[in-house]
């Protein structure tokens, strides 16, 4: 055992290491705090305290923030959801053939159903009786299907990147659609009074030793704290002009310092606007303008609509802070556009003789790799979200073009190289919930569109203006 | 040798204070008390940086010292009034941090874990430990390695100065179990620093 001046000597400097220190305070601290008081004193005197309580509870974890960012995740996809499939059953056109769907399609979009839990079902009863009444085809209601199913599994497709397990989370949170952002919120009300209550409980029982320890605490701390004490009281300054030093020293070193530091981004992105975009209200296309067929040489000709497969976009990229409140973003994106249709292909020979035709489905492949350069506006940046508006181009070559011709025995499989790059610009808003220092899920719902540049037929030449969902993770380094 | 580790952590102390000049509480406090943001911020960035360091000491982890750093400021700026302005502002601060602070470890009931690990730590330590040789993050990383409960009164006493008979009130648990859980912690850390 030690003996007893052994322990005070060791307990003082134990103290005189830790009693003192500072640590760097993380950004957003502040905000957070402002925000609550500003609330607070907004919601009246007596209210003030609670209502900047409710706003976050203390001691809210990593679990508890990624439960609030998949609830929210969740609304804003069932929102962004429906704001674009409402009322599109008026756009299918009378008496438009039922398009052509690649089996393989279906499947996948079954497969893809069945992933997603009930919020589905749900929804595509509301749907089917809409589309109902608007009656054109029973088949559209698996279609809406196809288009609903993506933005869900998206969710957590997500979330199990962010390797937290929360499938269940997303799964309740996507389930209860709204409504569980709702509840997330009212339980935090709950808890953030009943914390606020037990602050003032605790303050009142322990309020009046104060006096005594800060005595005890200068006497047993070698007068650290008296120095201090005679220091303030003598020099007796005007406390504003110190303030305004501050301020301005503060601002010169958020200058340097709340620029931020450069992330690491992983995102995929799912494209459409219309829950009929399997369809196309475009005639079939039987003249020349479809680049491909043309019968002295090889190639394929459309007989039918053209039924789309969902755009979609995997891309991994950096982004660099310019200044505190822009955020420059580029990369590289790898997109898919597929469609079918009911075509024929010609095959010709070196002294264009026709060497056979085949009338049969052809799903038409294009690869792109794309080169984004976005510009992000930051809106509002607190702790734990951050909203921002960005806008920006994209330029994308295409990789492959390939066409795959149905056949009895073995595909076909043509392609042509495509020359060109097709550019784009893009505006949307974003919001980013960080799961933690270094990682942050993001949502960014966006306006695209494409300007014509010559390339061969795709959803994006039927449709250049596209409303797309592009969700992933950011690595703070 | 021991006053050579103290002198040299007293002169860090020195550089620190002495760039950032100790600021006029009480005219400060009365702006605050006004609803004035630009006295909130001053206060907040006087004070972040030890609260924080406080925060960080009994949270150990760094998320949840965020969460009572951030919670701690919100009390301290909506209950100013209850702030006598006699005895040293920052002491009342610190107050309100550290009870943010065992509030949460209380709520999450961190402290009852004690009770499990008194069993393993009945080592006594036979000599002074060389605590001139640790400098002030292997110590944070020291006391933050240890469990709550030990972590809990070893601040409490050690650090901020509470008797055991407040520790005891505060922490909900007998005087006997605040000795004998700081005698522990005490021996626990000297044994790491002793390792280390």
């Amino acid at each position: 055992m030690l003996e007893e001046t052994e322990i005070q000597e060791f307990d003082l400097n134990v103290r005189a290491i830790l009693q003192d220190a500072e640590e760097e305070v993380p950004q957003g601290v502040w905000l957070g705090v402002y925000s609550r008081i500003a609330a607070g004193s907004a919601a009246g005197a007596g209210a003030g305290g609670k209502a900047g309580a409710s706003g976050r509870s203390a001691g809210a974890g990593l679990w508890r923030r990624t439960a609030y960012a998949l609830a929210a995740a969740a609304a804003v996809a069932v929102g962004v959801f429906f704001a674009a499939t409402s009322d599109k059953s008026g756009k299918f056109d009378e008496g438009q053939a039922v398009a052509v769907v690649n089996p393989v399609e279906e499947s996948e979009s079954e497969r893809r159903a069945v992933a997603v839990a009930s919020p589905v079902e749900e929804s595509e009863s509301e749907r089917s009786a809409v589309v109902a009444e608007a009656s054109p085809a029973k088949v559209k209601v698996a279609k809406i299907k196809v288009a609903e199913a993506p933005v869900l599994t998206e969710v957590s497709e997500v979330t199990e990147g962010a390797g937290t397990g929360a499938g269940k989370l997303a799964g309740d949170s996507a389930r209860t659609g709204n409504s569980a952002q709702d509840r997330a919120e009212r339980e935090n009300a709950r808890t953030g009074n009943s914390v606020q209550d037990s602050a003032e409980h605790e303050n009142a029982r322990t309020g009046n030793s104060a006096q005594d320890r800060a005595e005890r605490e200068n006497a047993r701390g070698g007068g650290n704290e008296k120095a201090g004490n005679k220091g303030l009281s003598s020099t007796k300054t005007d406390p504003f002009a110190e303030i305004e030093r501050e301020d301005a020293a503060l601002k010169l070193s958020k200058k340097k310092s709340s620029k931020g530091k450069p992330s690491l981004y992983a995102q995929s992105t799912i494209g459409g606007n219309d829950s009929d975009f399997s369809f196309t209200t475009i005639t079939p296309n039987r003249t020349n303008s479809f680049k491909e067929p043309v019968i002295t040489k090889t190639g394929i000709s459309e007989k039918s609509v053209s039924t789309y497969g969902i755009p979609l976009s995997f891309g991994l990229g950096v982004n660099i802070p310019v200044s505190e409140k822009l955020t420059i973003g580029t990369g590289l994106n790898f997109s898919s556009l597929v469609r079918t249709f009911n075509g024929v292909y010609t095959e010709v020979d070196a002294n264009q003789n026709i060497v056979r035709t085949l009338d049969s489905d052809v799903t038409h492949t294009l690869n792109y790799i794309g080169l984004p350069l976005n510009l992000y506006f930051h809106l509002i940046d607190v702790r734990t979200v951050k909203f921002y508006l960005w806008g920006g181009a994209l330029g994308e070559y295409a990789l492959s073009n390939s066409y795959r011709v149905k056949d009895a025995s073995e595909d076909i499989l043509f392609s042509t190289s495509v020359k060109g790059i097709q550019l784009s610009a893009g505006i949307g808003l974003g919001v980013e919930f960080r799961l933690s220092n270094h990682l942050g899920l993001y949502l960014d719902p966006s306006a695209r569109y494409y300007l014509p540049c010559n390339q061969p037929k795709n959803i994006h030449t039927d449709r250049p203006f596209m409303l797309s969902f592009e969700a992933g993770l950011r690595f703070n380094l | 040798m021991q006053l050579f580790g103290k002198k040299e952590h007293l002169k860090t102390q020195g550089k620190v204070s002495g760039s950032n000049a100790k600021p006029d509480w009480a005219a400060l406090v009365d702006s605050c008390k006004k609803g004035d943001r630009r006295a909130q911020k001053a206060v907040f960035d006087h004070l972040s940086g030890k609260m924080f360091a406080v925060c960080l000491r009994y949270m150990a982890d760094r998320e949840a010292a965020e969460d009572i750093l951030q919670d701690g400021f919100v009390t301290l700026f909506t209950k100013l009034d209850s702030y006598s302005g006699e005895g040293s502002f920052e002491g009342w601060a610190r107050k309100i941090f550290v009870n943010t602070a065992l509030m949460s470890l209380r709520k999450n009931d961190v402290l009852r874990q004690t009770e499990d690990v008194e069993a393993a730590w009945n080592i006594s330590a036979d000599g002074p430990s060389a605590i001139e040789n640790i400098g002030y993050n292997e110590l944070m990383k020291m006391v933050a390695s240890m469990p709550p409960g030990f972590r809990t009164v070893f601040n409490m006493y050690v650090i901020e100065g509470y008797s055991h008979k407040e520790i005891a009130e505060c922490l909900g648990i007998s005087e006997a179990t605040s000795r004998s859980q700081l005698q522990r912690a005490r021996t626990m850390l000297q044994n790491k620093i002793k390792k280390y």
